[in-house]
Parts: structure tokens; C-alpha cells; sequence
């Protein structure tokens, strides 16, 4: 279940960059591209067992592994700074154009040259 | 002259921080005298750290320096090894000619120094890490500086530009992340050294004598 969940994702972002003609949903695109990688990493750390990685817990000899949770934890945060750059290098090019879509961006750039 | 093998490390990568931070202060301050002796500040800290590992490096011994005293597999390790020093000396070669250009080019304010400095700074730390989940984190901060200096001329063309490197950027960042997991569910460990290592000895079980 959680390997289709992390396929569909992957396919629904990766699909959302390449396709989509509209700045914003190339943004969500990457984000959905992002946390599918967050789910897989999450999901391979808790093979082993599922109790909170603290060693104090008595009779609990099986507990999720607690390095790939703080590696996402920083990719998480990578990631929401990367969105917030591309937002707001689309709100400036919304201001100047008017438009999301990539290409008539591109004209608008065309007809600003000339 | 002489520092010791941690100072060195340190040196390495705080001198484009500070430079980084003398031009932020330039800009707080709307100041433009702060960009030549933020660039001087960097250049002889850099040349200062590369000659005083010099004599190690070139007697074949790689320094190390475990960020707050948390040795390995707690803490991050940082490294300079012969490959360091040589990407280094190149780094700066190229990132001073690449100061001078933007010197003749246009009157740049402090502001785009910091960016400047800022992905310098990424670059000595891809450079010195030791671990390929860091790895991953200093290409973000990298690119993330990068983002900004293509966008900063603020010119149409160059926010479309910024745009579509963040996304090709982003997602192939995505895809070194993958290869990070694949890594790490062969080996076991993020270490560079500990997982060729590992993988080496993985790979001599499998293949049948």
C-alpha cells in the first residue's frame, strides 16, 4: 500500500513539473515530487519496528530508525525554502506579465525585447 | 604562520562566511566601501588555510576536524584531502577572476556579495564534507544562492531564466536524493569512506570465486 503511494506520488509530481504550463503548478509539481521522497525515506526507516526511537522505553527492543526521519526533517525544511524562492520569482514575473503560463511569459518577453 | 590541523579546517570555511557576513553588514549599513575588504578578507584567509595545510596534505595525510567535538557516526566530519586542496586553489582562481568581472561589469551592491560569498561558502563545504547526506544539503544551499545571483539582474529574462534552473535544479536534486536512499539501504551508513567500504565488501560476497 505505501509502495503504491509512494509510486503515485513520485509519477503525480514528476508529471506536474514536465506537463504543467502554469508557473504555480510546476511549484506544486516539485512539492508533491518532494514529499514522495519524505514518504519513502519514512516508510524504509520503520522496516525493523515502531516505537519512537527512544531507548528508555523498557520492553520495546524494536524502534523505527531514527536517522532518515532527521535527514527529512532537513529535507523538508531544504524544500520549503526552495518553494519559497520559486513563489516568489513567479509572483515577479505574474506582476510583470500578468500571466503564469510559461509560454506566454515567453512572448511577453519577446514583445518587451522588440 | 603554522595552524593547527582543526584551525585550518575552520579557516578554510570561514572565510567566505565572514566576507559573507561583512557584505550583509555593507548592506545594513548602505555601505559600498565593505566589497573590496570583504573579497581581501576571503582571498588571504582562503590562500592562508591552503598554504598552511600544504606541508600535510602533500605528505599524503588528509586533515580532519569533527564539527563540536561529536565524533563519527554521531557528528559531521569534515575533511581536506590532496583533491580538496587542488578544487580549492581552483575555486579561488576562478571565483577572484569572477569578482573582477562583475567589478567592471556594473556597480553591484553589497547585497549581491553576500549571495556572492554565500555560494563560495557552499562550495568549501561541498568540498570539505565528509558524509553524502551533507553532501546533498551544501548542493541545496548552493543552489539556492545560485537562484538569486542568475535572478539578480532583474531583467525579465533573467527571473524566467532563475525559474526554470530552480526547477530543473530542484528536481534533479530529487533524483541525488533517491541515490541517497539506494545508499543507505545497501550500506547502512551515510559516511563516504565507511560506505565504499561496506559496499566493496558487499559486492565481494555476492560475485560467486
Amino acid at each position: 500500500m505505501a509502495k503504491i503511494l509512494i509510486v503515485g506520488l513520485f509519477c503525480i509530481g514528476l508529471w506536474g513539473i514536465l506537463a504543467g504550463r502554469s508557473l504555480i503548478r510546476k511549484i506544486i509539481g516539485l512539492t508533491i515530487f518532494n514529499s514522495s521522497l519524505v514518504v519513502l525515506f519514512i516508510i524504509s526507516g520503520r522496516l525493523d519496528g515502531t516505537a519512537a526511537p527512544l531507548l528508555t522505553i523498557p520492553g520495546e527492543p524494536l524502534f523505527v530508525d531514527p536517522l532518515p526521519q532527521a535527514l527529512m526533517l532537513t529535507a523538508i525544511v531544504v524544500g520549503l525554502s526552495v518553494t519559497a524562492v520559486a513563489l516568489i520569482l513567479a509572483v515577479k514575473l505574474y506582476r510583470s506579465c500578468g500571466t503564469l503560463d510559461v509560454r506566454e511569459i515567453e512572448d511577453c518577453i519577446h514583445e518587451s525585447e522588440h | 604562520m603554522s595552524l593547527s590541523t582543526d584551525l585550518t579546517v575552520l579557516l578554510l570555511l570561514l572565510a567566505p562566511l565572514s566576507a559573507a557576513v561583512l557584505s550583509l553588514l555593507g548592506k545594513l549599513f548602505s555601505s559600498r566601501g565593505v566589497i573590496t575588504p570583504a573579497f581581501i578578507l576571503w582571498l588571504v584567509g582562503s590562500i592562508w588555510a591552503l598554504v598552511a595545510a600544504a606541508p600535510s596534505i602533500f605528505s599524503g595525510v588528509a586533515l580532519e576536524y569533527s564539527v563540536g567535538g561529536w565524533l563519527e557516526p554521531y557528528g559531521i566530519g569534515l575533511r581536506v584531502n590532496g583533491l580538496t586542496w587542488i578544487a580549492t586553489l581552483t575555486d579561488i582562481v576562478i571565483a577572484s577572476a569572477a569578482w573582477l568581472c562583475t567589478r567592471r561589469y556594473r556597480r553591484f551592491d553589497p547585497l549581491f556579495y553576500f549571495f556572492f560569498f554565500l555560494a563560495l561558502f557552499s562550495l568549501q563545504g561541498l568540498l570539505c564534507t565528509k558524509d553524502i547526506f551533507n553532501l546533498f544539503v551544501w548542493f541545496e544551499v548552493l543552489s539556492l544562492s545560485s537562484f538569486i545571483l542568475v535572478a539578480y539582474d532583474g531583467s525579465l529574462n533573467a527571473k524566467l531564466a532563475a525559474f526554470n534552473y530552480l526547477i530543473i535544479s530542484s528536481m534533479s536534486i530529487l533524483f541525488f536524493l533517491l541515490g541517497v536512499w539506494i545508499l543507505y539501504q545497501l550500506s547502512g551508513v551515510l559516511a563516504l569512506d565507511q560506505m565504499t567500504f561496506r559496499l566493496d565488501a558487499l559486492r565481494a560476497r555476492s560475485t560467486p570465486d
